[in-house]
């Protein structure tokens, strides 16, 4: 069964002529969602090295707020850190949520105000080696 | 062995610079590493391709489907025995990672059900068929099921012309809610997939019989049925069979939806680690801006982002893959009277696709290893308090993770390695493979289009783990 619409490579059947259809249309989507635009994407140049670090595990991810529990025994219970407007191009959220939902163990980089935990920069523990 | 030479060499090159002399903290950046980070993927992907011209000058015969015929087998005592208790543990532990997920805490940290299935069992699942050969599929806990109610083992119901392929979309499947769904490990969610995974797959097996679901149709036994082939060890009627690994791949042959399959397993690595990049960050903050114009949730929007971001790599890989097949059927030329590009995708598309599989295999090695390591540890702690409610059974509820237990020097030897090595070793699949079917001067040129292929996912593996991997 051979369909054939002008445009397309001759040869194909009416299936293959439907992926590409769709391939297409996935290619053609993508372009537009992925197209480069202004963003405040992750800043790294915050100076991680003057940070304190914990790592652990995230039980909650939001927009403004992730809460953290701890890997190490001596740092019980779970810290809630606030992530300031200017650092949040800095966490990308979806991909914090997916993996920490798998409790992946992440590193936070955070400032400290009084009280509050003022979260900065992210990265995954494990290939950093020791908490 | 003298065949093996080339890829023993390559090995060896790969062992000497990965940077064994690196600070202990050498994973971390190109500042600690000896010489710059972008230095060791450049040699990588040189070796990959220096592995094809030694392939080249000194293998010039097909010797692995041969040799896949060399092997021995032992009796192996007590198997009346073991195969039945092995399958009894293995339901029993589907049942206590159930029970946890649906009745344990509500807590992902004081859960262990989602440690248990996307860290200990499914990143488990690739070196322990490696190493034992596919012991999965002998001790799968719903064909046990499956087996006591005396479902058939072939109704000869299963449409053959489908192959893989509903093995290769439900692999996907398992693709986007491991790397895109945002909470699929909340055990609640768990319980519930577990659930339906149990009894999708009895009804399967009831319809087409559960050898034949096992064989083509469960996406985690046709990847364990894939890997065994690499595995130095067989199961056979109740005998161990060792043999040389790797070469039994060579006799993997074509079936309906194999190259989907790999190119899912392949892609969904690829897309895991390209999402932990900066470059993806960028890019998904501000497709995820654009969807949440629409009106949608920020929780909703992040899907929409990675469920095309995912369904791209996974496309692009599958299309790379056969876009340089129909290259090397121009290069090496097409059979005598057929001049479509389709002649010669037809050809070569299936002739290669089991040189994919060892790179399936060191992309999920190399991205998971520490995963592995030293997530699986927290199993120790969770199993002491399985329902969250105190208790210690063991007395390990209050173990903590070693992340000492393994240095980063020999996280990054493990991952360099596993990357070099896999696309060495398709390479020299390849390679046999193309010496089965072409004659002089065809055998290179078909591999021309392969060697830039795994030269590409060579260099694109080890970028994706350092981006990763790095200090900012």
């Amino acid at each position: 069964m051979t369909g054939r619409l002008g445009w397309l490579p001759t040869g194909l059947s009416r299936r293959h002529h439907a992926a590409l259809m769709l391939v297409l249309v996935l290619f053609g989507f993508s372009g537009w969602l992925f197209r480069p635009g202004h963003v405040a994407g992750p800043t790294r140049e915050v100076g991680l090295d003057s940070l304190s670090r914990i790592d652990g595990t995230l039980n909650v991810v939001e927009e403004d707020r992730l809460v953290l529990k701890p890997l190490l025994p001596q740092q019980p219970g779970v810290i809630e850190f606030e992530i300031p407007v200017k650092y949040r191009g800095n966490f990308d959220l979806a991909h914090l949520r997916a993996h920490s939902s798998l409790g992946i163990p992440t590193r936070l980089f955070y400032l400290r105000q009084g009280a509050r935990y003022l979260a900065v920069y992210k990265t995954d523990t494990p290939a950093n080696g020791a908490p | 062995m003298r065949r093996s030479a080339p890829a023993l060499c390559m090995a060896a090159a790969a062992v000497l610079l990965t940077p064994a002399s690196a600070s202990a903290h050498g994973v971390q950046g190109q500042v600690d590493t000896p010489v710059p980070l972008a230095a060791f993927i450049v040699a990588a992907g040189v070796v990959v391709a220096a592995s094809f011209l030694g392939l080249g000058l000194l293998w010039s015969r097909p010797v692995l489907a041969g040799a896949a015929g060399r092997q021995r087998s032992y009796a192996v005592p007590g198997r009346r025995l073991l195969l039945p208790l092995g399958r009894a543990v293995v339901l029993l532990g589907l049942l206590l990672v159930l029970a946890t997920a649906a009745w344990g805490s509500r807590e992902l940290a004081e859960n262990p059900s989602a440690v248990a299935v996307f860290v200990v069992w499914w990143v488990g699942l690739v070196p322990l068929t490696l190493l034992m050969g596919d012991v999965w599929r002998a001790l799968h806990p719903v064909a046990t099921v499956a087996r006591a109610l005396r479902f058939r083992a072939d109704t000869g119901r299963y449409p053959q012309a489908l192959g893989v392929v509903p093995a290769a979309a439900l692999l996907a499947v398992w693709a986007w809610l491991e790397l895109v769904y945002p909470t699929a490990a909340s055990p609640r969610l768990l319980a519930t997939l577990i659930g339906c995974y149990v009894l999708g797959t009895l009804l399967a097996m009831r319809v087409f019989g559960v050898q034949v679901w096992l064989r083509l149709g469960d996406p985690f036994t046709v990847l364990t049925r894939l890997l065994a082939s690499m595995s130095p060890v067989r199961l056979s009627r109740g005998r161990l069979v060792l043999r040389a690994p790797v070469v039994s791949a060579a006799r993997l042959r074509a079936e309906p939806g194999l190259i989907a399959y790999v190119a899912v397993l392949v892609g969904a690595v690829v897309f895991d680690g390209f999402s932990g990049t900066d470059v993806w960050a960028r890019r998904d903050a501000l497709a995820s801006q654009r969807v949440e114009a629409w009106g949608l949730t920020p929780f909703a929007a992040g899907i929409v982002v990675a469920t095309v971001g995912l369904l791209l790599v996974l496309v692009i890989t599958g299309l790379l893959y056969e876009a340089c097949c129909a290259a090397a059927a121009r290069l090496a030329g097409l059979p005598e009277g057929r001049t479509t590009w389709r002649a010669g995708l037809g050809r070569y598309a299936p002739l290669f696709a089991h040189s994919l599989l060892p790179v399936a295999v060191g992309y999920q090695i190399a991205h998971y290893f520490t995963l592995f390591v030293f997530q699986s540890q927290d199993l120790v702690r969770l199993a002491s308090d399985p329902f969250g409610r105190g208790t210690d059974l063991f007395g390990t509820a209050d173990a903590t993770i070693d992340f000492n237990v393994v240095s980063p020097g020999v996280i990054w030897t493990v991952q360099l390695l596993a990357v070099v090595l896999a696309h060495v070793v398709g390479l020299t699949l390849a390679h046999d493979r193309a010496l089965e079917t072409e004659k002089g001067n065809a055998v290179l040129r078909a591999q021309l289009p392969i060697v830039a292929l795994m030269v590409a996912l060579t260099v694109a593996g080890l970028w994706f783990l350092s981006e990763g991997m790095a200090q900012p």
